[in-house]
């Protein structure tokens, strides 16, 4: 169980794509945190870094306080689970599990007492004396994360372990890897582009975008306080709406306006924006926050709701205003495509960016 | 203008039943799901429809005229893998400008097409690139950029979505939406995610080996399924199922499970006392609060276990007299550690199914 630290990882391929740029970023002992980023962020590539798998373009890996960067893969001592289940096929699920222990050449006795207790934690009792190639890929899954996890290694790194297999067993696996966690105070890192996975799992979360890390910080933050208007619009879903409105001081106020939007925040509060130069910013409300109402209310804007999902939890409504598209969402409310509502913003609930995308308020 | 007639369609596979006596009607411009858990025959019938498996039995009409026999190249039916390959040596605009090539379009009119696929699956910065420098979900946005840049009477798309990022699909799905409304084109699109048929199905046909369960209107299908496997099967997370008996006392009848009791007396002409029956409530029926509040609802007592924050929403896993609960509340629900909870829901919002056949009697 180590400490992972990674100094200014650069990453490129074929000279010509950046994959990972300038990264740094420490994964404390005892850990798990969630790598999140949409495909080709560059999660994998980082997380074949710290593997070994991949020597950097440039920067350095450190476990606790020894630089590793040099060190090859089998030397490392990390464990890793990929997509895609990978089980010695003919070998039985006992073997598949025995193997990292017998390479660490531990006696049968031990072998056979620690395959037990990790088949019985995974519940895979049932299938151990079966070929490990023959099952479907969720014991497929389990078994390799079994091997994985068998041995005790500097860290564990899930790369998309839950993609690949049934939404039920996803929810076992995902419990269990919870439950490996809390008792064995390991390090993991979890690769996904699966928010949920990483809001549910993770004690920190890193949101990656063009192989740059933009926030590094718990899923309640990267909810409530999007670093950047990308995390803004990752988080959630759908994510937050964002609309670029100009901004003018009016009284003790500051209005902002778009094509159908308008939105006034006290100046004390907003007066933050005066620094942008360029006069506009990004306005940002999440879809579950918007207010709306079929009766007139004070401050509210006109639109019309031009798409209705009822996806059961929830109802998501599209509504344009004048020529400004946003996304509400509302477990209650009831509305046929076409009928004009009013739609209001709560002050506290609204956030905004700069015009490179930083959060300002 | 495409209608599609599916009519007793039957297939085996080395004798094993793939679909059994299937027909529905695919209605023009609409979208249609045809939902149902992996060998459920969902594929099987897209390959029926596209030409490129034949049925043992049963007809195709396409538009009133028989294609049962018709090649694929002669149905202008376009289809969508899961997963095929990119030409390693073609960029990806060339790639997706490939079938438009061949249909011998003017420069301009593909550059127009290629860019607007292009930009509503968010690839257009990518046009220059080759294949192998695409990750995994962006080659796959590619192909499906390439299927549906060509004019088809009817696109099959078999579980597109089901490869790429969580953020891709969700906003694949109001693409995919909007283009069948926008170009007024037929999509079929088979799916083993229920979330793909709410979010975007006008009709959604729910299949299990190789059975049509039922076909209708996607909120009908959901609100008042046939039967339970059907709500059983389509809704995520499922359905919490309990077993129940209906019982009569001072005139009332009364539906006991082991978590509450519920008076049906009005559904006294469809249930009979002393009669086990199953009851099925959906988890975001559910509301959860810590303390007992007086409401015309029913409730019951749990313990959440574990939770899962999913965007904005979580799904709630509880306990309460030996049975597992999900409950899905529509916001941010943090646990400190195992929780005691209150459950509540509104009866209306039960569906009783008997206990033998399985059919929906409320």
């Amino acid at each position: 169980m180590s400490k992972i630290t990674l100094k200014n990882i650069t990453h490129i391929y074929d000279k010509r794509v950046k994959a990972v740029d300038n990264l740094s970023m420490e994964v404390d002992d005892g850990k798990l945190v969630a790598l999140l980023g949409p495909s080709g962020c560059g999660k994998t590539t980082l997380m074949r870094i710290i593997a070994g798998l991949i020597y950097p373009t440039s920067g350095d890996v450190y476990f606790d306080e020894d630089r590793f960067t040099d060190i090859e893969p089998e030397r490392r001592n990390v464990a890793m689970v990929f997509q895609f289940p990978v089980v010695y096929a003919t070998m039985s699920v006992y073997e598949n599990l025995a193997f990292p222990l017998r390479a660490k050449k531990l006696g049968e006795e031990e072998i056979k007492r620690k395959v037990k207790e990790m088949a019985e934690f995974l519940e895979l009792t049932p299938y151990l004396e079966m070929k490990a190639g023959k099952q479907n890929a969720a014991i497929k899954q389990m078994t390799s994360l079994g091997r994985a996890i068998i041995r005790d290694a500097r860290c564990v790194l899930l790369d998309e372990p839950l993609t690949n297999i049934d939404p039920h067993s996803r929810l076992i696996l995902r419990e269990k890897i919870l439950r490996y966690r809390a008792e064995k105070k390991q390090t993991i890192v979890y690769v996904t582009h699966d928010q949920s996975e990483a809001l549910t799992l993770g004690d920190k979360i890193a949101v990656m975008n063009n192989g740059i890390l933009l926030q590094y910080d718990t899923s309640r933050n990267v909810y409530e306080r999007p670093a950047s208007s990308f995390v803004a619009y990752f988080i959630g879903n759908p994510g937050m709406n964002l609309i670029e409105c100009a901004f003018k001081k009016v009284g003790s106020k500051i209005v902002f306006e778009s094509d159908g939007i308008k939105v006034s925040l006290p100046y004390e509060l907003a007066k933050e924006v005066e620094k942008e130069t360029s006069g506009k910013v990004v306005l940002g409300i999440r879809p579950e926050h918007i207010e709306l109402s079929k009766r007139k209310v004070e401050e509210g804007m006109l639109g019309t709701c031009v798409l209705f999902e009822d996806i059961g939890i929830t109802k998501v409504l599209n509504l344009q205003l004048n020529g400004t598209k946003v996304r509400a969402k509302n477990p209650e409310f009831e509305v046929e495509v076409g009928e004009k509502l009013y739609i209001r913003f709560p002050e506290e609930r609204l956030r905004i960016f700069n015009s490179k995308g930083e959060i300002i308020l | 203008m495409a209608e599609l007639v599916i009519e007793n369609i039957s297939k085996k596979f080395m004798g094993k039943t793939a679909l059994d006596n299937v027909s529905l009607t695919i209605h023009d411009k609409l979208f249609t799901t045809i939902f149902g858990n992996a060998g459920a025959g969902k594929t099987t019938l897209l390959r029926i429809i596209a030409g490129v498996e034949k049925p043992d039995k049963g007809k195709i009409y396409l538009n009133g005229k028989d294609i049962t026999t018709f090649l694929p190249k002669d149905r202008n039916v376009a289809m969508v893998y899961q997963s095929f390959a990119l030409y390693p040596h073609m960029t990806v605009y060339d790639n997706i400008a490939n079938p438009l090539r061949a249909r011998k379009m003017t420069k301009s009119q593909i550059d127009e097409k290629v860019n607007q696929i292009s930009k509503s699956l968010g690839i257009q910065e990518l046009l220059s690139r080759y294949p192998r420098e695409l990750s995994g979900g962006q080659a796959q946005r590619v192909a499906i950029a390439r299927s549906l840049v060509r004019d088809a009477d009817v696109y099959l798309l078999d579980e597109p979505l089901t490869n790429l990022d969580y953020k891709i699909r969700e906003g694949m799905r109001e693409e995919l939406k909007k283009m069948c409304k926008d170009f007024s084109a037929t999509l079929v699109y088979a799916s083993p995610d229920p979330l793909d048929a709410l979010a975007m199905a006008d009709r959604v046909a729910v299949m299990s080996d190789g059975k049509l369960l039922q076909y209708g209107l996607t909120r009908d299908v959901y609100y008042t399924p046939n039967d339970i496997t059907v709500a059983t099967i389509f809704g995520t997370p499922p359905i919490n199922i309990l077993k129940a008996e209906a019982r009569e006392k001072d005139g009332h009848l009364f539906l006991e499970t082991p978590l509450f009791r519920t008076d049906v007396t009005k559904y006294k002409e469809r249930l009979s006392p002393n009669k086990e029956y199953k009851v099925g409530v959906r988890p975001h029926h559910l509301a959860i609060s810590k303390r007992k509040v007086e409401v015309e609802m029913v409730s019951f007592p749990a313990e959440v276990h574990l939770t899962h924050v999913v965007g904005a929403e979580t799904i709630c896993y509880a306990r309460s007299n030996s049975e597992e609960i999900t409950i899905h509340v529509p916001y941010i629900y943090r646990m400190e550690g195992l929780e005691q909870v209150y459950v509540y829901f509104d009866p209306a919002h039960l569906l009783v199914f008997d206990k033998d056949t399985g059919l929906r009697v409320t």
